[in-house]
């Protein structure tokens, strides 16, 4: 597969081609602070994008395999889909500041692409909500402006309580046969996180819910998780200038048609592992990536799926393949994320002990850093003397690039302007009284 | 004065006159809120205390109870809130988020208004007492030190090995305006005697 392009977004790496379908990369500096993400992307020349892709890999009498498949990209990509879309917007005192703004015109954004075709409501959320129609209108030049109003008088006050609002995003009747679509924007600064999965799980019916997280550090986990049970995205804006670019990559996204209610068949008498379990939908474009795990893989398989209201399937021989020695990690990493959302959901401490094993056991085997494991370097070179005693000491790490102590832990502003106010104002009255005195050429 | 006598238009004085009292009520009403706050915290404290977690003590607030500060000579007795925006400040001294818990190994870091709550810190000395209780008990420190430090060029650092208590508040404590770098840090060992 001959890449067009290999490019690090938040390092300067060197790249070279090293022979026939080896490359190499390295940090241009020898030395960097491990403060972010490393994060490498590559890009497939373009006539060279397969429709499938499969590794493999054996070890320990266990094999373990890697399907890349890309839907056939024969749709109009003019031909949009009628939608029925819930925006739910937090205007919580906790996104005060730069969040709220970048909620607004992430919003104000969204609402400029919508068509004819659908229909949308708003709905906003701090202690209380407030919806912007009863049920969701047709996206027509009154009832948007109605909506630009609505999101430009948005300020964020208050306090959080989401519940109430997701339970309304989630129950007004939807529309038959209009794509079903929840879009919530929000910090996701909630206590009550269980709770709203299970709102989510229990109600989420046809429709997908997408959540985008705002501001320099949301929760993530939480919109994460919903976004996973709610069969759709986790989309993360960190800064002003990036809310153009991703809410426009999501809401592409939304405009098409996506391949859902996806499965695989496998031939008979197959025992196979796969990860993700339940496989997302699937919009334009995008791969969809499965790893499998048994002791022998099956000489195909077979992918069912739904295109709007068509069928869809397509069968994959899996003969050959490339050998890749990533594949066991892989799949160990997947088995440990899959692992940590029990864990989340488990109930009593023995479940929670048991499945807190099995992540050590599968990162361990894996040689995986987890919740629960570490890579730890050994120096071999002696320096503490044999009889000297161990010590115990902390080490300082570094934070999150853009991060300051002063925010993190720190120095909150701890000074209010009462004095000033009452100084200010005892002036005041006090000149005012004067000033009462010379009107009334009265002796004061 | 700018006009003669008898020339004061009547429309100033009343500006100036409702301004003024405006101005005096919103200052004023920093310092009652301070301490209304606490008496409305007293309840969620109360059930704190009795092992639920997480009270709120209205129903739109995004914060709750989780310690009492007394410092006796001082005459501080304060409920402490979770986390230190400053929407919460405003009603109570906040435990900054990621600080240690009381009784474990860390740094616990309590900040609060230099004209409210903490008014009081710059009586304390070396030597001071400072009684700390949460759900899970009740400790005693005694002051180590006092700081005053520029959040421009330093840090409040987190010894993750001693039991510290640092209370934190906006330095001078008679500067007229509001939103200086400077903070007047207070810095207490946990004693070994527990209550």
């Amino acid at each position: 597969m001959p890449l067009a392009a290999v490019t690090g977004p938040y390092h300067a790496i060197e790249h070279t081609n090293e022979s026939t379908g080896f490359h190499r990369v390295r940090l241009a500096r020898d030395t960097v602070p491990a403060d972010r993400d490393f994060e490498l992307v590559w890009r497939p020349q373009s006539d060279s994008a397969p429709n499938a892709a499969w590794f493999v890999q054996h070890k320990d009498d266990l094999q373990y395999g890697l399907l890349m498949v890309v839907p056939p990209q024969k749709r109009n990509a003019s031909a949009r889909i009628a939608r029925e879309l819930t925006f739910v917007i937090d205007n919580s005192g906790s996104m005060h500041g730069d969040s709220i703004a970048q909620a607004r015109d992430a919003l104000l954004l969204a609402l400029e692409r919508l068509t004819d075709a659908d229909r949308f409501n708003v709905i906003r959320f701090n202690h209380d909500n407030e919806s912007l129609f009863v049920q969701p209108r047709p996206a027509n030049a009154h009832n948007l402006a109605a909506a630009r109003g609505f999101v430009n008088r948005l300020r964020a006050r208050g306090g959080t309580v989401m519940l109430p609002a997701l339970q309304q995003a989630l129950s007004v009747r939807t529309e038959e046969h209009a794509t079903a679509q929840v879009v919530f924007l929000t910090d996701g600064s909630v206590g009550n996180e269980k709770q709203l999965f299970r709102v989510i799980r229990e109600r989420l019916g046809e429709r997908r819910l997408f959540t985008v997280g705002i501001g320099s550090a949301p929760n993530s986990f939480f919109m994460r998780k919903a976004a996973e049970y709610g069969r759709g995205t986790f989309t993360y804006i960190g800064k002003s200038g990036e809310v153009m670019e991703k809410m426009s990559g999501l809401f592409r996204k939304l405009e098409q048609l996506a391949l859902t209610d996806l499965r695989i068949e496998l031939p008979p008498d197959t025992r196979l592992a796969m990860l993700p379990e339940q496989i997302p939908d699937l919009y334009l474009g995008e791969p969809l990536l499965l790893a499998f795990h048994g002791r022998q893989l099956p000489p195909w398989i077979t992918l069912h799926g739904r295109l709007g209201e068509r069928p869809w399937q397509t069968q994959v021989m899996l003969e050959g393949g490339g050998k890749n020695a990533a594949l066991a990690p892989e799949w160990g990493r997947r088995k440990i994320a899959q692992l940590m959302t029990r864990l989340h959901d488990a109930r009593t401490t023995d479940a929670r002990r048991a499945l807190r094993k099995q992540v050590v056991d599968t990162a361990l085997a894996h040689h995986l850093v987890s919740r629960y494991t570490s890579l730890v370097a050994v120096d071999v070179t002696p320096v503490r003397a044999r009889n000297e005693l161990l010590t115990r000491h902390a080490l300082k790490t570094n934070l999150p690039k853009g991060w300051s102590y002063e925010h993190v832990f720190g120095a909150p502003q701890t000074a209010t302007n009462a004095r000033l106010q009452l100084l200010l104002g005892a002036s005041l009255v006090l000149l005012a009284a004067g000033a009462h005195c010379r009107r009334r050429r009265a002796r004061c | 004065m700018f006009f003669k006598k008898g020339s004061v238009p009547l429309f100033l004085v009343l500006i100036l006159a409702a301004v003024g009292t405006w101005q005096l009520g919103a200052g004023t009403w920093i310092h009652v809120k301070a301490q209304l706050a606490q008496l409305l915290l007293a309840r969620a404290w109360a059930q704190t205390l009795t092992g639920s977690i997480e009270v709120r003590p209205w129903p739109w607030a995004d914060t709750w109870p989780v310690a009492r500060l007394r410092i006796p000579s001082v005459g501080l007795d304060a409920i402490v809130l979770h986390g230190h925006s400053g929407r919460s400040l405003a009603f109570a001294p906040g435990l900054a988020p990621g600080s240690a818990s009381p009784g474990q190994p860390g740094t616990t870091l309590i900040s609060a208004h230099r004209d409210t709550h903490f008014s009081g810190l710059a009586g304390l000395h070396v030597g001071s007492e400072i009684e700390l209780q949460t759900a899970a008990g009740h400790w005693r420190y005694r002051v180590a030190a006092t700081e005053v430090l520029d959040t421009r060029t330093q840090q409040i650092v987190e010894d993750p090995l001693r039991d510290e208590l640092v209370l934190a508040t906006c330095y001078p404590f008679d500067a007229l305006l509001p939103g200086g770098p400077l903070r007047y840090l207070v810095y207490a060992n946990r004693m070994e005697t527990d209550l």
